[in-house]
């Protein structure tokens, strides 16, 4: 023991000494160099941000435009990785908040100060997140030459690269978005959040083969199916909608449910009556909302059954408000003794709440 | 056998050289025996530290891992995008006050100018006795509204429910309670009172980042499984600029004791909590700072308005309802910085603060002690609570047991001087090491100090920190432990806050 203590003390003490004192070293010489670096950075930040904005609101001139551009490298740390990135962010960053004409030149600054060459080690890269990282930078630039460095990833094994692809794919080319339906994983609600949010940005065609997403056995397909519906506004496959609030899945049901609000779907007010009973909270004060957008005499009575029994007290609130919404006369005459309803009646009557 | 005592019995008394030997043979045994639990003690220590030393370099791996995901993954929904979406989860912002009135305006303000699409702002007037309530009224333009509170979890009487008649204050609304003495009280009328299904706990004085709602709700969006709780780093704001409850420029603390919290949030939150977060093990979740699950917060129960450890002891039933349902959860720790919050100044309001955490511990894993070793609660039975009961609680009677042995060696044996000194060695490099890496990890990632002077500052006080504040800390812990015991009456205590240092306008 006292042998086997005697070595500890021998190695470990002296290495732990010795990391120490190195990892202080580096610490400190790290931020050293950073606090060195940081007024370095901020003039070039600053002198890219000036020259991008004269340039962008500049006649566009390529000869002109090319000559101020070697001129402007020499200026700066151009052959510096940081520096390129830098260049880059600013680039995407004004891509992001401008609109209009302005933003065409963006794409002539991008390959002639050969950032493009930078995405592509980035798409080349053996971390995940350097390939994300370089897909986002193609989408964020709209820049379609990239596509066919982007494709050979959407068979790649890691599911966030392969997530990255087809966002930026569909971005890239939206006609793209009808091949979604071959995706063979779970859609997750970040994704699903990001390809709403490229519909709305690109205002892209609906997808030809939609009425096919809600019959999909990949459940995620059908929700998202369901909300380009809402998006495109599409009637014209009201029934199968209809027929989707019996589905198995709870979270397909809701899509379902918020679809029949969002497209009218009045037909469906007596299958979301008689669904009601069977269905977690969530999807209940779904229904709530959607019978305030679509309902009428049987819902009222429905409605007012629920309020008379002996209901649970967490949905009783949004089932006055669902009521009130379908006929805001109707409390007016209905539910005068029962004290709880009145109180109710007053919070969904008061208009700051 | 009985023969034999037979005989003892019959003996004749000793005469006076019998008794001298009989007195040395007894001494003997009895230092036979002290030196024999002394070896045990030594064995027990000695694993003991192995263990320790093992299990945070084993966390540290951890921590790393945690890290290094957030970061690779962060930019998959830009922040952008989500502001902008309708699919994401509303979050209802819940704040209670009691007097703070001086500073209650700002604050509201702040927390009414954070970025999510989503949200509202429940503040609590938890009875305050000063005018916090009217300068609310005043400010905002607050009327009484017929408010149909259910009281999904029991809480104190409430006397009212405010909403602005201005539409720019649209997102707020005031709920003015009883004082029951318990802030948990108030975040659960909060909670009741609040309409979206995510609820984010904070301190009304406690100031946010402008994107910590969208950050913390991420992986609420996220996350394959169900996250039912989400926290972030905390900061000390003692001596930052802030102007109007707005946080203008973040400053190293200039007191003693702030340095120190400083030092240890930031090697608890990075260090701990992510390791902890990596393996689904966390067990609290800031109070100053945290997102919840409604639904599950409700169906637990809420807080436990009579805690002194709320935060800890409600995540621990939401584990506990997740596991009793067979539920599959995850709760999430995130390595930034979102909140900064006014931190003890002084010795005595310090110690008060630790007392009380240090009765919140003991308390609550006293009323929690079922869970230990009970399958039904998985890693939380065999993982995290003896996690938590050898390595939180039992450190600060294992280090006053240390010192008294310590002493009673130097006074008694004869002790190896050399080797006390490198085993103490070994102890301290190693807590040095560990908060010199978080140190670093966090002037990597967030470059949250100003130049290399705080960072040297920092180092120093990591330095210094065993010597100087630790004892204190100790100190405190084991007097909230005594205090427990003794069923000392529980009370939050005056923070006496010194407010910010207000940029002039």
């Amino acid at each position: 023991m006292d042998v086997f203590i005697y070595y500890f003390i021998l190695i470990v003490l002296p290495v732990l000494i010795c990391g120490f004192l190195l990892l202080i070293a580096i610490l400190i010489t790290n931020r050293f160099r950073y606090d060195l670096f940081r007024p370095k950075w901020e003039m070039a930040k600053s002198e890219i941000d000036s020259f991008l904005t004269n340039m962008i609101f500049s006649d566009f001139d390529e000869a002109f435009f090319l000559k101020e551009i070697e001129g402007f490298k020499k200026t700066i740390p151009f052959e510096k990785r940081w520096c390129k990135k830098l260049i880059l962010n600013e680039i995407i960053f004004l891509k992001l908040n401008l609109k209009g004409e302005v933003t065409n030149t963006f794409h002539f600054f991008y390959d002639h100060f050969n950032l493009f060459e930078y995405t592509k080690r980035l798409l080349k890269s053996q971390f995940f997140y350097f390939k994300c990282l370089g897909m986002y930078q193609l989408e964020a630039l709209e820049y379609k030459n990239g596509i066919s460095y982007i494709t050979p990833l959407l068979n790649h094994k890691n599911r966030s690269v392969k997530s990255s692809a087809f966002l930026t794919l569909i971005s890239l080319e939206p006609y793209k978005l009808e091949t979604l339906i071959n995706f063979s994983h779970q859609i997750t609600i970040a994704e699903k959040i990001n390809i709403m949010d490229i519909l709305h940005q690109k205002k892209t065609k609906m997808p030809t083969n939609l009425s096919q997403w809600i019959t999909s056995e990949n459940d995620s397909i059908i929700k998202l199916g369901i909300k380009l519906m809402m998006f495109y506004n599409y009637t014209n496959d009201n029934e199968k909608i209809t027929e989707l609030i019996k589905h198995p899945n709870h979270t397909v049901r809701f899509e379902a449910i918020s679809a029949v609000k969002f497209l009218f779907i009045y037909e469906a007010e007596s299958v979301l009556i008689e669904q009601f009973q069977y269905e977690n909270t969530q999807n209940k004060l779904e229904i709530f909302n959607t019978l305030s957008g679509i309902g009428m005499m049987d819902s009222e009575n429905f409605l007012a059954q629920l309020l008379e029994k002996k209901t649970d007290e967490n949905i009783k609130l949004d089932a006055v408000y669902c009521l009130n919404k379908i006929n805001s006369n109707y409390f007016e005459d209905h539910f005068l003794k029962n004290e709880d309803v009145r109180q109710m009646v007053k919070h969904v009557k008061t208009p700051y709440l | 056998m009985f023969d034999k005592w037979l005989s003892m019995l019959k003996r004749p008394i000793c005469n006076g050289d019998e008794i001298k030997s009989l007195k040395k043979s007894n001494t003997e045994k009895r230092i036979a025996m002290l030196k024999f639990l002394m070896d045990i003690y030594e064995v027990f220590v000695g694993l003991f530290s192995i263990v320790y030393i093992l299990l945070y370099l084993i966390l540290a791996i951890f921590s790393y891992i945690a890290i290094k995901k957030y970061l690779n993954t962060k930019n998959f929904i830009p922040n952008n995008v989500l502001v902008k979406s309708n699919h994401i989860p509303g979050v209802s912002v819940i704040a209670p006050a009691f007097n703070e009135g001086a500073t209650v305006v700002y604050n509201v303000k702040s927390l009414l100018s954070l970025t999510y699409p989503k949200y509202e702002v429940v503040l609590i007037n938890d009875g305050s006795a000063d005018d916090t309530l009217e300068k609310l009224i005043k400010e905002f333009e607050l009327v009484k509204v017929p408010f149909y509170y259910e009281a999904k979890i029991p809480t104190g009487p409430v006397r009212g429910h405010y909403k602005s008649t201005n539409p720019l204050f649209s997102k707020l609304l005031v709920v003015d309670k009883v004082n029951r003495k318990s802030k948990a009280d108030a975040s659960n009328t909060g909670i009741n009172s609040t309409k979206y299904p995510l609820i984010l706990c904070t301190d009304v004085d406690c100031i946010l980042k402008n994107d910590a709602v969208i950050k913390l709700a991420k992986p609420f969006i996220e996350s394959k499984k169900r996250v039912i709780a989400t926290g972030a780093g905390i900061r000390s704001s003692n001596s930052c600029e802030v102007k109007d409850g707005f946080l203008v420029k973040i400053h190293f603390p200039k007191g003693w004791y702030a340095r120190f919290q400083e030092l240890e949030y930031v090697r608890a939150f990075l260090f701990g909590r992510m390791a902890l977060s990596q393996i689904n093990s966390l067990l609290l979740v800031s109070g100053g700072l945290g997102m919840f699950d409604k639904e599950i917060v409700i169906k637990a129960g809420g807080y436990w308005h009579k805690s002194l450890g709320e935060d800890m002891e409600l995540v621990i039933r939401m584990r506990k309802y997740m596991y009793e349902n067979k539920l599959p959860f995850l709760i999430k720790y995130i390595p930034e910085s979102l909140c900064w919050t006014e931190v003890p100044e002084t010795k005595t309001i310090f110690i008060r603060q630790r007392m009380r955490w240090a009765r919140g511990l003991i308390q609550t894993l006293f009323l929690h002690r079922n869970l230990v070793f009970n399958p039904k609660y998985q890693r939380t039975a065999f993982f995290i609570m003896p996690y938590y009961i050898v390595f939180e609680f039992l450190i600060p009677i294992m280090e006053l047991v240390g010192i008294l042995t310590t002493l009673l060696f130097f006074i008694f044996y004869k002790v190896n001087f050399l080797f006390f000194f490198y085993i103490t060695s070994l102890v301290y490099l190693f807590y040095l090491i560990l908060t010199i890496v978080s140190i670093f990890l966090d002037d990597i990632i967030y470059k949250n100090y100003a130049n290399t002077k705080e960072i040297v500052i920092l180092v120093l006080m990591a330095i210094i920190e065993p010597f100087v504040y630790h004892p204190v800390n100790t100190y405190a812990f084991l007097k909230g432990y005594y205090h427990f015991i003794k069923q000392k009456e529980q009370n939050w205590g005056n923070m006496q806050r010194r407010g910010f240092s207000t940029k002039p306008k």
